[in-house]
Parts: structure tokens; sequence; C-alpha cells
């Protein structure tokens, strides 16, 4: 399971979001909790996708983490989600539940990753 | 920098997105835009209904609608606004799809710099006023347009582009022609003649032998080709003692003749910097860079950006076409290379080694050869992009 070489955060985007805060922490702290709190709601949705098999919706919420995974740098995540959405695009959900395991420890990381950042 | 306020309505339920955007907007642009944000497609069209907007940012995947529909959708109910796409990694070919359909731009989230986003929002709405002026000019007046092709180097495939771009112009319409603006070897005559007959025939160097003041329509009209399919040619020179230079001041005269003569005139110009270059683009509607997804090539075509501005080339009328080539070793995803070349997107040619060889066997062209070669398709479609949409009428 650990085999993820990348870091959990990329510190580029990092940068990127501190540019376009331009010295705004507010905003940095924001970003963090909207993601923090939308990631872990959506963590439920994949988990209730996956209980009643809907792949339509495992693949739109798999989608929306990955977008926002996109803008704080969680590559891993990213990937993950991915790999997810096109299971779910398949229709056949083989695999989801190791993959939605791995999506579930691996945002735990960047969480701490983001507080990290927050605190340096 | 005008002072105006631009408003933008922006389409996403993601609420990372929808804050780093926010965000990035406010910054970059010191106040000159104000976004209203919907969360739903619902929400959207009766914004839109409500009040008016100088332009959408739309992601796709709402909670009520995904996909092209959530595009078309949002088009119909405001078509004459401008939207620009916002994309995940992995809905790129979407995305490029939009833009073919009308889209003005698409952004890939997580990956736009505030500067970037800025840009391609102001760009998007002034190519959009641009359009729509032309559209109007085009019910009424001349409606000719000179486009310039010119390759971020030598060998990304432009004379192929050139040649099925004016061919699929000369099915629809009249007085259609390419030349081929180039000191050396004729591309061209290789292409249609050179297995047919060795004879050479007229061409630029029969043209570039007269004074300045000579070259007018009439004698241009003397050197043109007529293929069967109604696409006039200007053949570059193929003999040796018609390699040179070309003189800017007679580049100038020609592109006052070709622009007269022809109602849409598609220009073949060689990788090079080189005054007659600069005297072609001056006479070009728009320009269009071709290039592959090497990133050398990428580096090289958004120099020759640079190099086409500082010829006072507006970077509104610059787009890139990017030519998918075979056996690629480190090639670049679209969004890169439009982030990279820093213009907008207006065609992308997959790779068809086989079409093309087949075509050129035969001397003919790939979209009369096999029209529904998906390569062929691509070129109809930037003929159509180019001339219904994209640029201004002289």
């Amino acid at each position: 399971m650990q085999e993820d070489r990348k870091p959990a955060v990329d510190g580029a985007a990092i940068a990127r979001l501190r540019e376009i805060a331009d010295g705004d922490l507010t905003f940095l702290k924001e970003v963090f909790g909207a993601y923090q709190t939308d990631t872990a709601k959506r963590l439920v949705d994949l988990r209730s996708a996956l209980a009643t098999g809907d792949a339509k919706g495992m693949r739109r919420t798999a989608h929306t983490i990955q977008g926002s995974s996109l803008n704080v740098g969680a590559e891993n995540l990213t990937t993950y989600c991915r790999q997810l959405e096109r299971i779910a695009e398949s229709g056949k959900l083989d695999g989801a539940a190791e993959l939605i395991a791995r999506i579930e420890q691996e945002s735990k990381r960047v969480e701490a990753a983001l507080s990290g950042f927050m605190q340096g | 920098m005008d002072a105006k306020t631009y408003k933008i309505l922006l389409v996403e339920d993601n609420n990372v997105d929808a804050r780093v955007i926010t965000e990035a907007l406010s910054k970059a642009g010191e106040g000159c835009f104000s976004v209203t944000r919907a969360e739903r497609l619902s929400e959207a069209l009766e914004r839109l209904r409500a009040e008016t907007f100088d332009l959408v940012l739309l992601d796709f995947m709402l909670p009520d609608s995904e996909g092209l529909s959530t595009f078309s959708t949002v088009r119909q109910q405001a078509a004459s606004v401008p939207i620009v796409a916002l994309t995940g990694m992995s809905d790129e070919s979407i995305a490029i799809e939009a833009v073919r359909l009308g889209a003005q731009d698409f952004l890939v989230k997580g990956q736009v710099q505030p500067k970037e986003l800025k840009r391609a929002v102001q760009y998007a709405i002034e190519r959009h006023k641009v359009q729509s002026t032309q559209l109007k000019l085009a019910q009424g007046g001349k409606t000719g347009k000179t486009i310039g092709f010119i390759g971020a180097r030598g060998g990304v495939g432009t004379t192929t582009a050139v040649l099925n771009i004016a061919a699929a112009l000369a099915q629809k319409h009249k007085e259609v022609i390419a030349a081929e603006l180039t000191p050396f070897y004729s591309a061209f005559y290789d292409h249609f003649f050179y297995k047919k007959s060795r004879t050479t025939l007229s061409s630029l160097g029969t043209l570039m032998k007269l004074n300045r003041e000579k070259i007018t329509q009439w004698e241009l009209e003397r050197c043109l080709i007529q293929l069967p399919s109604g696409l006039s040619l200007l053949l570059g020179p193929q003999r040796l003692e018609e390699f040179q230079e070309l003189d800017p001041e007679k580049t100038d005269a020609l592109m006052q003749a070709l622009c007269a003569l022809g109602r849409y005139v598609i220009l073949d110009l060689p990788s090079q910097v080189s005054a007659a270059n600069q005297a072609a683009v001056k006479h070009c509607d728009f320009v269009v860079l071709a290039v592959d997804r090497a990133p050398s090539c990428v580096m090289a075509g958004n120099l020759m950006v640079d190099l086409l501005v500082s010829w006072e080339v507006i970077p509104m009328r610059i787009g890139v076409m990017v030519v998918n080539r075979q056996s690629m070793p480190i090639s670049m995803d679209i969004a890169e290379v439009l982030a990279t070349v820093g213009c907008q997107l207006v065609g992308v040619v997959p790779s068809a080694t086989d079409a093309c060889s087949e075509a050129h066997r035969r001397g003919a062209l790939m979209v009369s050869n096999d029209p529904q070669d998906p390569a062929s398709g691509a070129f109809i479609g930037i003929a159509d992009r180019l001339m219904t949409e994209q640029i201004v009428g002289r």
C-alpha cells in the first residue's frame, strides 16, 4: 500500500496558491478548509455509492475530488481518483473498494500535509 | 488597459475550484472582474436570463448536467456570451470538442496561473467582440480573408495543412488561392506535379523577376495554376536560378495582388525571420502557427509568437494548430502547449501518415482523397472555424 513515491502534496501547487493569495493567509485557510470539508463529504458519498452500486454517482464524485485535489497539488490522490473514475465509467465496480480505501488513506496524508503548510 | 469591469458568471459546483478561481481573478484583475457564481446549470440559466454577462466560465460536470450537453445548453440560452470551459485533467478531449463547437478557450483547473487566467478571460471577451462585429460586416460587405500559416519550425506539416485547408475552403467558396511564399524549392509542385511532368510551371519565381510596380493582380493571375477542384495555387520556385530571398517590397506588392484577386488567400510561409515574412503577415487577417507536441517545437512556437507580435500582429489574431506527428519521444499535452505558446487553439490535427502518403502518391489532397479520414475531418473543421468564427473580414 505504501508505494507512493510522490509526496502527498506537491510544493509547486502550494506555491501557486501562495502566489494567488499574495500574502493573504485567510485565503489559504479558506481553500484548505473548503478542501477538507468537501473531501470529507465526498468520501462519505463514495462509500455510499459503493454500497448501492451507483457507478454514475461514484464517477461524478471521484471527478469532483480530483478537481479540488488538483488545486492543492494532491497528486497521488488525483491519480487514484482518475483511476476510480475510469473504473466507474466502465460500469463494473471491480477493484473500486480497494481504491476507495486507498483514497481515504491518501486523503489523511494530504490533510496532514496541508496542516503542515498552514503552520509553515 | 481600460477600467471597465467585466461581469463574469462562474458556473462551478466545486467550492475549492470556485474559491481559487475567484481569488485568482480578483488578484490578477485588480478589480476589473466581478464574479457571480452559480453551482448548478439551472441556476446558471436563471442568472443568464436575468442579467447580462461578459463571459461564462463553465465547468462541464455539474450536479444537474454533465459533458458537452452542459456547454450546448448554456450556448443555446446565451448565444451572444463567450464561454470558456473549465476542465479537469481527464476531460481535455471534451474541452477541445467544445472549442470546436464555439467555446472560446479552455482552462485546466489547478494549473492556471492568475496572469494566464486574466489574459485568457480578457482575450476571450475581446475576441468574441471582434467576431460579432465581423459577423455583422459579413452580412453586408466584403468577406475576403487572408490567413497566414507558419510552422514553429520546418517539418511540422504546415504545407500539408495549408493545401488541405485551402482545398476544404475551395469546396465551399470561390476564388480560393493557396500561395507558397518560399524562396526555395516548391513543396506544392512536389505534391501535385512532380510525378506527372517534370516541366517547370509558372511560379512565384516568375513574379519576383518583375519590378515591384509590375507585380499586379493581372500578372499574378497568369502565374496561378488552377486545380480541377477550383483551388488556385501560386507555386514556389522550381529552378535553381529562381532560388533567392524574397524582396520585401515585391512581397508587399504580391500580397496586395493576392488580396485583390482572391476572396480567400491561404499563405504557406517559411519558418524564417525574414523581411518578406514580415511584409506578408502585415496583410494577414489571422496567422496560424503550426506546432507539433515536441517540447522543443513548442518552445520554438513560443518564440515565433513573440516574433509575430514584434511584427505587430495582434496576439488575438494568432492561433495555434497542433499537429500530432507519430513517433515523438516526448510530447506535451494540449493544455501545456497552449500555455507555453500563449495563444488560442485553432485545431488539432491527428497523425495520418498513411492517408497523407496515399494522397501524395496520387497527387491529390487528403480532404478530397479521403474526406472520412480523421485528419481530413480536422482540416475541414479548421477551415470552417477560420471562416465562420475567428477572423475579421478585411
